[in-house]
């Protein structure tokens, strides 16, 4: 079969899921309900809170550290793809970025749905190939200095990335911090800029 | 070390569930691609059957 005759994702997704409809295995109702859920109740919103929340109290920035998964379910969020949550802190002296370089294992409860750019297969080879090239293209210029450490989402695992508090952010409550923080960041695909 | 997960290997294939602990371990860029690559360190999440003893 050449590669142009193969039917893209989106078409053998469709084909899987009426197959598994007709024969009852899901509900689609179900599946409609999971859907919207994530598009629209759940996304990176919860995980900007948790980062916001660790800046402003450092009691919790060590919980959410020592334990990810409880100390983000303070917050309410949980769920799947949420079971075993491992905090990363961004420092001055390392970056971490995460991928799933098998598929797209991503922190649903705290960043939604991942982005496409997560799923594509030139991230996810050449992220674990050559990251400091992949983050400036992505433009983040990571310092020549700073350690590179990337983790692929290879278990059960999932990685969301404490980004640092940037400067002159001092006098700003968790409100306002949460506004700052982006999706990218907590992937370690950016960093957090003070407007 | 996290904690115990069910091995996807044998669970997807209806050998059983194999719940094993998964180690996460860091690999040196160098180690895996060789000293031109860029210098950084990869963490991968294997599961104990994944690893073997010091040889």
């Amino acid at each position: 079969v050449t590669e142009t005759r193969r039917p893209g994702p989106a078409q053998r997704t469709e084909a899987l899921e009426s197959l598994l409809v007709e024969r009852g295995l899901i509900d689609p109702a179900v599946m409609d309900r999971f859907i919207t859920t994530y598009e629209r109740d759940v996304g990176p919103l919860n995980g900007a809170k948790v980062v916001a929340k660790a800046w402003t109290e450092p009691g919790y920035r060590e919980r959410l550290l020592a334990e990810g998964t409880s100390a983000i379910s303070e917050l309410g969020f949980a769920g799947p793809q949420g079971e075993h949550i491992v905090v990363l802190e961004q420092s001055d002296d390392v970056h971490h970025v995460v991928v799933c370089t098998l598929c797209s294992c991503y922190p649903w409860p705290v960043l939604g749905l991942p982005p496409s750019w997560y799923k594509d297969p030139a991230y996810r080879a050449r992220v674990v190939r050559e990251p400091r090239t992949v983050l400036h293209e992505m433009g983040l210029d990571v310092p020549a200095g700073k350690q590179i450490e990337v983790w692929d989402s290879s278990s059960e695992v999932r990685y969301l990335v404490l980004p640092q508090r940037p400067a002159g952010t001092e006098d700003w409550d968790a409100e306002a911090l949460t506004g700052l923080v982006t999706r990218d960041a907590m992937v370690g695909v950016a960093v957090v800029e003070a407007p | 070390v996290r904690p115990a997960h069910v091995l996807p290997d044998t669970h997807a294939v209806f050998e059983g569930e194999n719940p094993q602990y998964v180690y996460t371990v860091g690999f040196a860029s160098t180690e895996l691609w060789g000293d031109d690559a860029e210098r950084f360190t990869l963490h991968v999440d294997l599961f104990e059957s994944y690893l073997e003893g010091d040889r």
